[in-house]
């Protein structure tokens, strides 16, 4: 059951029902004081003209004749100068203007079921006596008690029609909170499946569900990447160090020459450990993405030449050659620091699996809305079923086994790529391998 | 020189200070931010090994603490990882170098050696030498005695931070860092390759080599020594 005293949707819908409430008394209000004021006119132009017509025939006529009025909820009373009754209703007291006597004194001939409480009466002077005549405001009663009754009815409807509205869409809100609540404690408990329902209406909660889904889509996938991390470090550390381990359990048996080249080789095996482990680190801090706040202007041109030059003598010595075809002047926005070390990484990928007699090229230009660096070569390539893959963490081909790596640096170049909101893309180069990075042009003018 | 090491894990400190009495320094050791820091503004020092993780205070407050302090003492940053933002908010608090962990001695050395020893800012000279080989810092030109050398715009660079630093060991990280702006650990020999160009040109066609090979750790330039000098001429 839902607890009312709690719930946002009944609190909400009580304010507006005691709002609605008090606007509806309000409108009665004003409705009643209108109708009183247009029926009161309205009977004192009556009074007025039956006065002024008495008034007419007492100049002709006797007393007793010129009294008689034409409505029976109409009475007159005529007094003389010392107010003495000289004929008529003797309810009356007499007195110039208006004034109001109850009904119950004054003897109206009225049905029943028309009685008037009140009397509006009007007096005026004849001659040196009083005239007075006087009128039962049963329409004005009438009114009062239909407008009274048709706002406890209104009021009625009103709280009723309110509170069985509230209690709906508080349980209907209660309910579809009650499901994301449910799917969000089973996703905290470990099923990274589930996600919020979606009603399909397109409102404000639909939004916030279809917000939160995307957030735990990328939990989900954070997770899995640790997950998958984990293992592969682990797979990956375990051979290393178990060579290692077997290396040191056979110096102990050598003699101190031999023991000391083992050590050596030990050293060099867990120099590669931490190599492995460094290149990781650094992955997994470009992927978290801090450094997204320090980016600023980078020229590429400038950063891709260095590389190029740092490279160049490389290349010839692996009997490759380097060339490049840099755009001037290109500017991305990023860190200069990790996009020298993308390009270096790719550059370095070149040149220990083109091949020699390869031919690498190192390339940047410009397009309306893109900056493109491209790093290609003409050796041997990488299949078109391996190119997603050789991205993923220490993923390395056959082909490759035997050279040294870690198998991540393409993986380091993508995350970088990424930080950058760079499109990385690896394609044929007919023959060899062509990476490309699509970057976004600066915002601001370069420079 | 007296240097002041703050390192909390005791193998490293016992490492890092066993190397710097065996290379003839003077070492004070503190494993605590707070008694480092009032060591550090009490007691002259040469040079300072901060490491970034420390119990009492934070590496990285000290060395804020002690540039806020007025200590102008070079501070040699030591972080856990090759973490790059530890090292780019090392460089803001005031360190003057960073060395990420784990290191080879000899790279802490000579990065100490360079720092202790780093040349004032003012009256920047414009030529450096090294026994006959000369640099025209302006005129952008090297001749060796009376011969003009021609370098690439790198070579030049190499050879110049290699100038400025003469007769100290530079390693293969401090020459990329300072000649290419690489931060990271490239795994192809670049400075390798690079330096042997630039030797074809400096020194190969020379009688005296002036660039030296130290083994597994870097390059130091020297002219050869007075004695030799004379005994040439």
């Amino acid at each position: 059951m839902i607890a009312f005293h709690r719930s946002g949707a009944v609190r909400i819908a009580v304010l507006f029902l005691a709002l609605f409430a008090c606007t509806v008394v309000a409108a009665f209000v004003v409705t009643y004081t209108l109708v009183r004021e247009e029926i009161v006119a309205h009977l004192r132009t009556n009074i007025m003209a039956t006065a002024d017509a008495i008034a007419a025939r007492l100049a002709r006529e006797p007393p007793d004749l010129a009294l008689v009025t034409s409505s029976r909820q109409r009475v007159a009373a005529l007094f003389d100068a010392d107010g003495s009754l000289v004929i008529g209703e003797s309810g009356f007291t007499p007195f110039i203007g208006w004034r109001e006597f109850p009904a119950d004194n004054i003897g109206l001939q009225e049905a029943p079921e028309y009685r008037s409480e009140t009397v509006l009466a009007y007096g005026r002077s004849v001659g040196t006596r009083t005239l007075v005549v006087g009128e039962g405001m049963d329409i004005l009663e009438d009114s009062r008690e239909a407008l009274t009754s048709a706002l406890v009815w209104s009021l009625a409807f009103v709280l009723v029609a309110g509170f069985t509205g509230a209690a709906v869409i508080a349980w209907r809100v209660d309910r579809r909170l009650g499901r994301t609540q449910l799917a969000l404690t089973a996703y905290a408990s470990g099923e990274m499946s589930r996600r919020l329902p979606i009603a399909g209406s397109g409102d404000e909660l639909d939004r916030v569900a279809l917000s939160v889904n995307t957030v735990l889509d990328r939990l989900a996938a954070l997770m899995e990447t640790t997950r998958q991390i984990t293992i592969d470090a682990a797979h990956d550390l375990k051979t290393p160090m178990t060579r290692l381990l077997h290396r040191l359990a056979e110096a102990e048996g050598n003699s101190v020459a031999e023991a000391k080249a083992v050590l050596r080789s030990a050293a060099a095996d867990a120099k590669q450990i931490i190599t492995n482990f460094d290149a990781m680190l650094r992955i997994a801090e470009i992927e978290a993405g801090a450094r997204r706040s320090r980016f600023d202007l980078v020229d590429l041109s400038d950063v891709v030449e260095t590389v190029a030059d740092a490279y160049g003598p490389e290349a010839e010595q692996a009997g490759q050659r380097l060339e490049t075809k840099i755009g001037p002047k290109l500017y991305v926005t990023g860190d200069r620091e990790l996009l020298t070390q993308a390009f270096a990484d790719l550059v370095e990928n070149a040149i220990r699996h083109a091949g020699k007699g390869a031919a690498i090229c190192l390339m940047a230009v410009s397009h309306a809305a893109s900056v493109e660096a491209m790093v290609s070569d003409t050796g041997p390539g990488v299949p078109e079923a391996d190119r997603e893959r050789v991205l993923a963490r220490f993923v390395r081909l056959e082909a490759s086994r035997t050279t040294p790596g870690t198998g991540l640096g393409l993986t380091l170049v993508k995350a970088i790529a990424d930080l950058h909101n760079a499109r990385l893309a690896l394609s044929d180069n007919d023959p060899g391998l062509r990476v490309t990075i699509t970057f976004a042009q600066p915002a601001q003018a370069a420079k | 020189m007296k240097i002041l090491l703050i390192e909390d894990d005791q193998p490293t400190a016992a490492f890092v200070e066993k190397g710097l009495r065996q290379a003839g320094h003077e070492v004070d050791h503190s494993g605590d931010g707070r008694e480092g820091l009032v060591l550090a503004t009490t007691v002259t020092y040469d040079a300072a090994v901060i490491d970034r993780m420390l119990p009492g205070l934070d590496g990285m407050a000290l060395v804020k603490t002690l540039r806020g302090a007025g200590v102008k003492t070079p501070v040699l940053f030591l972080t856990a990882r090759g973490g790059i933002d530890d090292r780019v908010e090392g460089l803001e608090a005031g360190a003057d170098d960073y060395l990420g962990k784990p290191f080879a001695f000899s790279e802490l050395l000579a990065r100490l050696n360079a720092l202790a020893r780093r040349p004032p800012i003012a009256g920047e000279a414009t030529v450096l030498q090294a026994g006959d080989l000369v640099m025209d810092l302006v005129g952008r030109k090297v001749r060796r005695g009376d011969q003009p050398i021609d370098l690439m715009p790198r070579e030049f660079k190499l050879l110049e931070v290699l100038m400025r630093n003469r007769g100290r060991l530079m390693t293969r990280t401090m020459l990329l860092e300072r000649v290419w702006d690489f931060r990271f650990d490239p795994k192809s020999s670049i400075v390798e390759t690079h330096v042997s160009r630039l030797r074809a040109k400096v020194d190969r066609p020379f009688d005296i080599p002036l660039i030296r090979t130290e083994r597994g750790m870097g390059y130091i330039l020297d002219g050869p020594p007075p004695a030799d000098r004379t005994r040439r001429r």
